[in-house]
């Protein structure tokens, strides 16, 4: 077997396995699915029967006006990523570790099966859960110091031109900064979930090996997260000017732009989670 | 592979119809509805251009249809209101207190819509510069609507079309019965919302009227039934300022805030307070005058 320094062999690989064992795509479309039905169902939170439920929790924390249209619309993002938060700790983690068992699976060139790698995967939920908790706080504290440093850019009162284009930059950048620390700390727990399934190790002793092979190939790594990553992009940048586009159109094109975001998410991370799997054993076999 | 693809949209516009059919007779497609012809109109108006006669006609229109496929409800009273606005920036007014007439007649339920229906009459008047007329149509509305937003907010609005315009004994009287309102409302509704707002207004009345130990007693009253959030800053802001500029009374503040301190003990703002208080006394030792300045 020959040593890969390109990233393209990998995601070459990736792009084959997932076309040619579709069965793959099961759990990522389990989520979407999951998904888009919290969304739906966020969606109608303001329409009668829902409305007799939660309308007085909305009404309590966010005001009235947030029931009515156009607003419940401008909440719906806010509900959505609270929403999307429980969905991930719940089985949005679990069932990357699925797809990381089925894309082990298909490389041992087994028959696949949904059911079966939901219950071998079963016994690790915990340490899943774990790592998914593990990779929030990480996410939350780089967070912190972005917030720290917008707090300190919103306070700048100098109206020299540096100034006000230091502070225009830091702001208008800041969605830009936070997708880029999403995007490191993916790095730095690329191999988390995969050594968890395939190793069957606790939490602790899976950072560490997760680390040890970041480390062995790092850049490589890198960029097996970047590329597919960069497919984000578009979104960000629509999701950054949604007031704009609310204010060309008509409010309902945010249901659009969360669904669209929901579907390019799940991708990616399969994609990254397929691409890391493979890489992984394919370090494994090189051992 | 295609079956579960097929089977998970399916149970999603399953849901989908399912919760639309469900709130089939809601007022949620109406409110979107009427968003629609509201920010066509908003548009309109906010061009730089002034929209033509027929441009506004046919958003009147849109309204009228509105009311009439929505008749009854509180959305319809709405979109009535808002065909009077339409009238009112085509200058006819006449055709626009029509209009305003007309949302009793479409909704009575809601006393905010009639108050609002109301005043918009009045400024038509106000619009002719006929203010005898709109005067008295707003009157109407403290008498015949006094809790509603809009009826609290006619006495002050009233005082300041005076005050704006430069006709100090007009305002000064009209500011003297808006607190009589605001002080009967308070004494009418203690302990609720409404009391909270009313003393405020009894403080704004009494600013405007150079009232200035008046004033402090309305805003005493304020804090210590009342001490919450940025208000209370501001408030405590006010106190010193006129007791310290306006009054030269040092003792009128001290003895308020003591009072607040022992009604209040463990509020958040009691180190701000005591901070105050040692000012005071210490300007109150050294015998300083600090020089008047408009509040």
């Amino acid at each position: 077997m020959s040593r890969i320094n390109s990233p393209f062999p990998i995601l070459r690989a990736t792009a084959n396995l997932l076309t040619s064992h579709k069965k793959i795509l099961y759990p990522s479309l389990f989520l979407l699915f999951v998904n888009l039905l919290v969304l739906e169902f966020l969606y109608f939170i303001p329409h009668f029967p829902l409305k007799i439920f939660f309308g007085p929790l909305i009404e309590k924390i966010w005001g009235e006006s947030y029931l009515y249209y156009p607003l419940d619309l401008v909440l719906l993002p806010k509900l959505f990523y609270y929403a999307q938060m429980v969905v991930y700790f719940a089985i949005g983690s679990f069932l990357l570790g699925v797809t990381v068992h089925m894309v082990n699976a298909a490389n041992n060139e087994e028959r696949l099966s949904f059911k079966n790698s939901v219950t071998k995967t079963l016994p690790v939920y915990l340490n899943i859960f774990l790592a998914s908790v593990v990779s929030f706080i990480l996410f939350q504290v780089v967070n912190f110091f972005l917030g720290l440093l917008v707090f300190r850019a919103g306070s700048i009162t100098s109206v020299s031109p540096l100034a006000v284009g230091i502070k225009k930059l830091i702001i208008v950048g800041a969605p830009y900064v936070q997708f880029i620390f999403g995007l490191l700390v993916t790095i730095i727990l690329a191999y988390l979930t995969p050594v968890i399934v395939l190793e069957r190790k606790k939490i602790a002793q899976s950072i560490a090996l997760n680390l040890k092979t970041l480390f062995s190939s790092f850049w490589l790594t890198v960029t097996i997260v970047v590329i597919p990553t960069i497919f984000y992009l578009p979104i960000l940048l629509i999701r950054n000017n949604i007031g704009v586009l609310v204010y060309k159109t008509i409010p309902e094109v945010q249901i659009a732009v969360i669904a669209l975001s929901v579907i390019a998410t799940v991708i990616i991370n399969m994609f990254i989670m397929t691409s890391t799997t493979l890489f992984y054993l394919y370090k494994k076999d090189m051992q | 592979m295609k079956r579960p693809v097929f089977l998970g949209i399916a149970i999603l516009i399953g849901v989908y119809v399912f919760f639309s059919c469900l709130d089939w007779n809601g007022t949620y497609g109406g409110q979107r509805e009427l968003w629609l012809i509201e920010r066509d109109f908003k548009n309109k108006v906010q061009d730089k251009e002034t929209p033509t006669s027929y441009e506004l006609e046919k958003i009147a229109k849109h309204f009228r249809h509105y009311v009439k496929k929505h008749s009854k409800t509180r959305l319809a009273a709405r979109a009535q209101l808002s065909v009077g606005q339409v009238y009112m920036i085509k200058k006819d007014f006449i055709q626009a207190r029509i209009e305003f007439a007309k949302v009793s007649q479409i909704y009575a339920k809601d006393k905010e819509f009639l108050a609002q229906a109301e005043a918009n009459i009045a400024e038509t008047y106000k619009s002719e510069d006929n203010w005898p007329d709109a005067l008295r149509v707003l009157q109407g509305i403290i008498k015949q609507y006094p809790l509603t937003p809009t009826g609290f907010s006619i006495p002050i609005y009233i005082a300041k079309y005076y005050e704006v315009r430069g006709y100090k004994t007009e305002a000064l009287e009209s500011f003297e019965r808006a607190a009589a309102f605001y002080t009967d409302l308070a004494q009418k509704n203690p302990k609720k919302p409404l009391e909270f707002d009313s003393l405020r207004m009894i403080v704004y009345c009494r600013l405007a009227q150079s009232r200035w130990s008046d004033a402090l007693n309305a805003l005493r009253e304020m804090i210590l039934k009342f001490p919450t959030g940025s208000v209370l800053n501001e408030s405590l802001q006010v106190i010193n300022n006129i007791a310290v500029m306006k009054l030269h009374d040092y003792d009128r503040a001290i003895s308020i805030y003591n009072e607040f301190l022992m009604k209040h003990p463990k509020h958040p703002a009691t180190d701000v307070v005591k901070r105050m208080l040692a000012g005071l006394n210490s300007l109150k030792k050294t015998g300083t005058l600090i020089s008047t300045k408009p509040l």
